[in-house]
């Protein structure tokens, strides 16, 4: 069995920060890799750019993917990761500030599987990395590789 | 001479008449004296003629044994008896063969008469006034024995006939003159009726029209005189009309001309070949011209060269509808043009078909119309820059909510976040005051991003589509109450909505104004033990207004003008908390809907909020 893993796209450090704690406080000890802008996580993904070569058999288990992030955003990114046909499955759960009844129609349009608002208080937010870290790494079957 | 002879006679009526009279008076006597003399006449030739008969057959008879023997000296006895006649001419006996046998002149005896008849019957040989000679056969036992024959001459006769002549001359002379006078004395009568006529009317020509003839009477001249009286009073009131008339004229002629020069419009009058008959001064004036070279001017000629080439088909569309409204330039003297509007109508002058065109110089009109032009040109630039810039600043506000929606709260979330993670992982090093300072610290930033919530929806409100659904406010209400009770199940709120509240609008939009204005009602009833919310509707200036009321905090009616204030709260943030948007995200969708709110409210007697949609 493959190494559960999550893909935290995200470009502020304290959110980071914060998610990082909350997965800690509830225990969730999963990898956690980050990248710092939407190119990054599509090299990083599709194993191009400065991460030519990188292992993209080994998906992550869910990637949690900002909306608002330098160079290319978020909802590019995923309909990018959408046309590959290797991350075309993976599970994307948007985690942003933003409510907007746009960002979030076109991100399930562009498909999304869940969509997340990160609430100010810590409290809430602790909960929610709580829930979607028990959903997504331990009740959700992953797509089969093939 | 003639001519004096007819003045003479025929140069009055009166000449006239007593002509006419004498002239009857001698034609009926000269034919009643040769008639008398003509009867008189006969009458002596028929006693002569009788008297010749008898003396012949008395003679005859007293002569016929004489004769048939011969007896000359006894019948020459018997022809000589006879001249005790003074008329007697001659008695002559003869025999059957005309010898004369006796005769008064005895030298004819022997002799033979050739005129003798043949026949022996009772022959009337002559019968005049000079002569009657009268022949009979002499019968002796019925056989012709001879002739006698008698010639009488009444020598007086012709006298007398002439004395009747003589006389009845004279008779027709007196009777003429007699008639003559008379017929001057009624003449002259007759006449003097006239004459006053006559001096009426030669005092009327001679300009006294006033003067009339007084005839009285029933005669024609009196008919005449009166019949000349009306005709003056008619030919009277006749001059009086066409005096007026004419005056009408003058002074319709004179408005006309008042009109014609002072019209504030250049009127041009033309016949169908495009020769001027009438021009005003203003066309004089504005187009240079003097009248005369106006008049001279051909039509063709008065518009500018780029217009005139459709001058005749203006003529002909004039010709055919009667009237024709169109813009053209007109060409001064001096070359320059002058923009006119033309109004021109089919006329009829002096009796022929004409063309009236008044024109009106268009040249302020077209200057304001190129003014008009350039400034919509320069107004629709601005107005295409403003909406670009309005579109831009749109499109600016929207990626500025983006960016609030996810930057502000970013830090926000760090600060929650990091202070918990103080007192969680430091908690041990902080005393209460230190821990309650974290805590309000985060307290703040539940705030913040509240208030971030708030401005974001009252931003999507105000760029959201409008859409027009029907929607039914009243189960809109229900389900809100239902949600409220689900927050807190302890209260005791009684919900009183009114059934069928339906209207025309933005559901969502529609949805939030009642989530405020119940939640409000929810918030500010919390206080009292027992609560009453009603959603109902009543009618306001003729549209429906619909109201929600509770029984809660109210407010001081002082305060009214604020509530609907962005951030402005009447309410300390103790007792019932919030950002102080919802009033004003509830005014915004209402006047988006181009409705109404208002309140009223009392300190501790509740609040009611009504609101009216378009």
């Amino acid at each position: 069995m493959e190494n559960k893993w999550i893909l935290l796209v995200e470009d502020n450090a304290d959110d980071e920060e914060l998610t990082r704690r909350a997965l800690k406080k509830n225990r969730i000890l999963n990898e956690l890799v980050v990248a710092r802008d939407g190119a990054e996580a599509l090299d990083y993904l599709l194993g191009v750019g400065n991460h030519a070569g990188n292992n993209i058999d080994n998906l992550p288990t869910v990637v949690l993917l900002d909306l608002k992030l330098p160079k290319i955003d978020g909802l590019e990114v995923l309909r990018r990761l959408r046309e590959s046909e290797k991350t075309a499955h993976v599970p994307v759960v948007i985690l942003t500030s933003s409510k907007e009844e746009q960002d979030i129609a076109n991100a399930y349009k562009n498909g999304c599987n869940s969509y997340i608002r990160k609430p100010v208080d810590f409290v809430q937010f602790n909960e929610a990395v709580q829930n979607l870290g028990l959903y997504w790494l331990m009740l959700n079957e992953p797509p089969v590789r093939t | 001479m003639t001519s004096r002879i007819r003045l003479f006679l025929f140069g009055s009526l009166r000449r006239q008449l007593i002509v006419g009279v004498a002239a009857v008076h001698a034609v009926l006597m000269t034919l009643f004296i040769a008639d008398i003399a003509q009867k008189q006449k006969a009458a002596f030739l028929d006693y002569q003629l009788g008297h010749a008969v008898s003396l012949v057959n008395s003679l005859a008879t007293s002569s016929a044994s004489g004769t048939a023997s011969h007896d000359i000296v006894g019948l020459q006895e018997l022809v000589d008896a006879q001249t005790v006649y003074q008329e007697l001419k001659f008695a002559i006996v003869t025999d059957v063969n005309g010898m004369v046998l006796a005769h008064t002149d005895h030298a004819r005896v022997g002799q033979h008469l050739l005129d003798m008849p043949t026949d022996p019957l009772l022959k009337i040989i002559s019968n005049s006034l000079t002569l009657v000679d009268v022949a009979t056969p002499v019968l002796l036992m019925k056989h012709h024995v001879g002739w006698i024959r008698i010639g009488i001459a009444q020598t007086g006769v012709t006298q007398k006939l002439n004395d009747i002549s003589r006389k009845g001359l004279l008779f027709t002379l007196v009777t003429i003159l007699t008639g003559s006078l008379l017929a001057w004395v009624m003449g002259r009568q007759f006449t003097k009726r006239l004459y006053v006529i006559k001096s009426v009317m030669e005092e009327v020509q001679a300009g006294n029209t006033a003067v009339r003839s007084d005839v009285s009477g029933s005669d024609e001249a009196a008919d005449l005189s009166a019949g000349f009286n009306s005709m003056l009073d008619k030919l009277a009131q006749q001059i009086v009309e066409r005096t007026a008339a004419i005056k009408t004229l003058c002074e319709s002629e004179g408005k006309y001309r008042l009109l014609f020069e002072s019209a504030g419009d250049a009127i041009f009058i033309h016949d169908a070949e495009g020769h001027f008959l009438a021009v005003n001064s203003l066309a004089c004036e504005r187009l240079g011209y003097s009248h005369a070279e106006l008049m001279s001017v051909p039509l063709g000629k008065l518009d500018t060269p780029e217009q005139s080439w459709c001058v005749q088909d203006r003529v002909a569309h004039l010709m055919e509808h009667g009237r024709h409204t169109f813009e053209t330039a007109h060409q001064r003297k001096d070359g320059s043009s002058v923009p006119t509007e033309v109004s021109a109508r089919k006329i009829t002058w002096d009796g022929q078909p004409a063309m009236m065109s008044i024109c009106r110089d268009i040249s302020e009109r077209k200057l304001a119309e190129v003014e008009i032009h350039q400034l919509n040109n320069e107004l629709e630039q601005r107005v295409t820059e403003r909406t670009a810039q309005l579109k831009a600043a749109n499109q600016e506000m929207e990626s500025f909510a983006y960016s609030v929606s996810h930057d502000l709260r970013a830090p926000l979330r760090s600060i929650d976040g990091f202070s918990l993670a103080l007192l969680e992982d430091c908690g041990d090093k902080l005393d209460g005051e230190g821990k309650d300072y974290l805590r309000r610290v985060r307290a703040a930033t539940q705030k913040m991003a509240q208030l971030i919530d708030d401005i974001l929806k009252l931003s999507r409100v105000t760029r959201a589509e409008l859409t027009s659904e029907t929607v039914n406010l009243s189960t809109l209400t229900v389900s809100i109450a239902e949600e409220l009770r689900r927050t807190d199940q302890q209260r005791k709120v009684e919900f009183v909505i009114k059934d069928d509240a339906v209207t025309k609008g933005d559901p969502r939009l529609l949805t939030l104004v009642l989530e405020n204005l119940l939640g409000n009602a929810w918030k500010f009833t919390s206080g009292h033990a027992e609560a009453r919310i009603e959603f109902g509707i009543s009618a306001s200036d003729g549209k429906t207004a619909y109201f929600v009321r509770d029984d809660g905090a109210g407010f001081d009616m002082k305060y009214v003008d604020k509530l609907f204030t962005t951030f402005q709260r009447l309410h300390t943030e103790l007792g019932f908390p919030g950002t102080g948007v919802g009033l004003t995200l509830v005014q915004h969708i209402i006047h988006r809907h181009g409705g109404t709110i208002w309140a009223e409210g009392a300190v501790d007697q509740g609040a009611t909020f009504w609101f009216t949609l378009g």
